[in-house]
């Protein structure tokens, strides 16, 4: 080897055999790095085909169904165009549901968002005390409870010859009030239950993101002399509203679907559809109407309306949100 | 590595010919087996027993589906028991969901109102499909059932889960107000008369419950002589007589006689004992006298004066949803099977009231429904068109609006059929 070496001047082409190797090492390492930059998207892929598949794919093919008066069953499957959209115009029914939808958003959404950041308020000066686990458990119990239980609770209270709540209310001298099958009154039955199962959780996540409030921050904000009022308003306000946002955001795309199973538990939309809304109008029209066509056009609207509320919330909203 | 020789190859191909050819032998008799299995119906309903029931309390209908498949070995026919709901519209549901797939069952237990939606919707076969066996069907059943399932000359399911609406009382509260029921309940303007008033005093509340009242708004009306739908499929109540009919329940809610509620709050408050008077089908007859704690009596719908109480019927039948050959004959034994004497006695113990032509002992309290029955009984509404079940929903809230003075009878009537006839192209 030392003689080879020695008598060549330089290394200046590698033999055949050589080359080759060379060239073997080459394209490994091409292929190497090729796989390297290729397993995020391998490592994905799963996920991302069943997101297709379960996500994607549902709605598209709803799209698609939404031009056709079809069931899935029957042999002939028209093509109507817009039909299916034009008909839920001159439907009441669908006109209460969409009355009903906006009642639940105008509600509910305050109530959702800034009651539990309230109770969180409240219950964060207490974080030592033995007693904020106690109303953080009562408050977030309702979350984990199934509708179908929940609504048999519920039931059982409103009832109006029977109920607790009328028991009380004609022992203090009111009148009976039937909480479920007066249009006045049965909406903000709903309300009720629908803000009793959700707030908790909401609560629980205003409490977490206060934790995550950097104590030196107030520590420096208090020594200055700031009041309490003060931290809050310019300090742990600002620095939560990050959770804040994301609560807004998720509160409007799904209060509409969250009350759904109240409704359909307590109400079924009654009395006179007036605590029906667009998400329940929706599945009467796919599963007790068993209009495809239709619940799809439905679908459609849905979706592009929660898109577009959430466009606005994250082009007008987002500018307040504080990351940090 | 193993290297693969000619020779080798070669005898593992003729290892392997060997054990194939071997195992053929062993093949062929599962085979013959696959021929001679059963032919499996799937039966989709709403009776099935759920999971760690007390097996007296075990539903009858799976005892008739038992009775059947232990004659497997002669019949060749094995019954699968589904039910995913207890729910008819969730069982339609499913039902659609697995015809889209291409594996629907075979008998699924269809309410009456929903004949056209499973006919025009859902593929439902008529009987007469299977002509040869139609004849033996029909003569198991009570003649005037048969026109109940009849449409276009085809006989579209077997009537089986044959029910009407009738009144439930708490006999205790009437005896402790010292009130026969009679004078109560006989007539609709007795329910405004002295005895009703006296027992409203009592209870301190409404008397009755008609809440979702679709379904005995159709026989009120028609104990009144008005229709909903006539036979042409033109919606008529707008008539007069149907109008005074609805009215006349809402001048009950006007004296407060009339119970608002859910439906669920109402069978919570007439089990509880403060509600006097439920109406439920004649199938709810069992599970009303487990639940409730006092002398729990049954009684016929009220009557307007001088004139003939007509209900409609209700529930469901069995309707055929096989499209194939074989499997139609194989429904076809199933249901001749159900309505012989020795399942129906089963059957029977459900507590519908008896659609065969065989002699059925009555359950005590079930007497109301077969006088409605021998009153001439209607099918319920057969809402036109594959949208019926909407159509139905309107209906509905129609008369729960009439019913509490939401709207006059007389404008509620008017438009709904305005509305109806004007949707079905009338």
């Amino acid at each position: 080897m030392e003689n080879t070496s020695a008598s060549l001047p330089t290394i200046a082409r590698p033999r055949q055999h050589e080359r080759v190797h060379v060239a073997h090492i080459s394209l490994a390492g091409r292929i190497g790095k090729q796989m390297e930059s290729l397993a995020p998207y391998m490592l994905l892929l799963p996920l991302v085909s069943l997101i297709l598949l379960f996500v994607y794919w549902p709605l598209v093919y709803s799209f698609y169904l939404s031009f056709f008066d079809w069931n899935f069953v029957t042999a002939n499957k028209p093509f109507v165009g817009f039909d299916n959209f034009t008909r839920m115009w001159n439907d009441r029914r669908f006109l209460e549901s969409l009355n009903g939808t906006w009642k639940y958003f105008v509600i509910l959404v305050p109530i959702q968002v800034f009651l539990p950041l309230g109770l969180a308020l409240m219950l964060w000066p207490i974080r030592k005390s033995r007693m904020q686990n106690t109303y953080r458990f009562v408050l977030f119990s309702p979350t984990v409870i199934a509708y179908s239980v929940a609504a048999v609770l519920w039931l059982w209270i409103f009832n109006p010859l029977q109920g607790v709540l009328n028991k009380v209310l004609i022992d203090f001298g009111f009148e009976r009030i039937n909480w479920l099958s007066d249009p006045d009154v049965a909406i903000w039955s709903i309300v009720i239950v629908a803000s009793w199962k959700t707030i908790g959780f909401h609560l629980l996540l205003y409490l977490a993101a206060l934790e995550a409030v950097p104590t030196d921050v107030i520590e420096a904000a208090s020594i200055d002399g700031a009041s309490n009022w003060e931290t809050m308003k310019s300090i742990r306000f600002p620095l939560i509203t990050p959770t804040f946002f994301f609560v807004l955001v998720t509160t409007v795309i799904s209060v509409n679907d969250d009350v759904f199973g109240a409704i359909n538990v307590l109400t079924d939309g009654g009395p006179f559809n007036s605590t029906s809304n667009i998400v329940y109008y929706l599945y009467e029209q796919g599963f007790v109407f068993f209009q495809i066509g239709s619940a799809s056009a439905v679908s459609v609207i849905v979706f592009i309306a929660t898109a577009l509320l959430t466009w606005v919330q994250f082009r007008f909203g987002e500018r307040f949100v504080h990351y940090g | 590595m193993t290297r693969i020789s000619r020779r080798s190859f070669a005898k593992s191909a003729a290892v392997a010919a060997a054990v194939g050819a071997a195992s053929s032998r062993f093949v062929m008799p599962a085979t013959i087996a696959a021929q001679n299995a059963p032919t499996e119906i799937v039966f989709h309903h709403i009776w099935g027993t759920p999971p760690g029931t007390k097996e007296e309390h075990r539903d009858p209908i799976m005892d008739v589906i038992d009775l059947f498949n232990s004659n497997e070995a002669e019949t060749g026919i094995r019954v699968v028991s589904r039910t995913d709901s207890g729910s008819y519209a969730e069982v339609l549901q499913k039902t659609q969901a697995e015809m889209a797939t291409g594996k629907g069952p075979d008998i699924v237990s269809v309410p009456w109102a929903n004949i056209n939606w499973a006919r025009e919707g859902l593929n439902m076969r008529p009987l007469n499909e299977v002509s040869d066996q139609i004849d033996a069907l029909q003569a198991g059943l009570r003649p005037d059932v048969i026109p109940l399932v009849t449409v276009d000359d085809q006989m579209w399911g077997m009537p089986y889960a044959f029910s009407t609406p009738i009144l439930y009382l708490n006999r205790d509260l009437f005896d402790e107000a010292g009130i026969n029921p009679d004078d109560v309940l006989n007539e609709w303007d007795f329910l405004l008369g002295d005895a009703a008033m006296a027992l409203r005093e009592h209870v301190g509340g409404p008397l009755l419950d008609l809440t979702d009242g679709q379904w005995p708004a159709q026989g009120i009306a028609q104990s009144n002589g008005g229709r909903v739908m006539n036979d042409d499929n033109v919606f008529v109540m707008d008539s007069a007589e149907t109008i005074a009919a609805m009215d006349k329940i809402a001048e009950l809610d006007r004296e407060g006689i009339l119970n608002r509620s859910t439906r669920a709050e109402a069978s919570a408050s007439f089990v509880g004992g403060t509600l006097p008077v439920f109406y439920a089908s004649v199938a709810s007859l069992k599970g009303l006298r487990e639940q409730s704690q006092f002398n729990m009596e049954t009684h016929t719908f009220p009557v307007f004066t001088g004139k003939p109480r007509q209900m409609s019927c209700g529930g469901s039948f069995l309707g055929m949803f096989s499209q194939d050959a074989e499997k139609q004959q194989a429904v076809m034994e199933y249901l001749k099977f159900s309505i012989t004497k020795e399942a129906y006695e089963l059957w029977n113990q459900r507590g519908y009231m008896n659609a065969t032509a065989l002699e059925m002992p009555v359950v005590p309290g079930q007497e109301p429904s077969y006088a409605h029955l021998e009153e001439g009984i209607t099918p319920e509404t057969p809402w036109p068109t594959a949208r019926g079940g909407e159509y139905g929903a309107m209906w509905a809230e129609t008369v729960a609006r009439i019913w509490t003075n939401n709207i006059s009878a007389e404008e509620g009537c008017t438009q709904i059929a305005a509305e109806l006839n004007s949707l079905v192209g009338n």
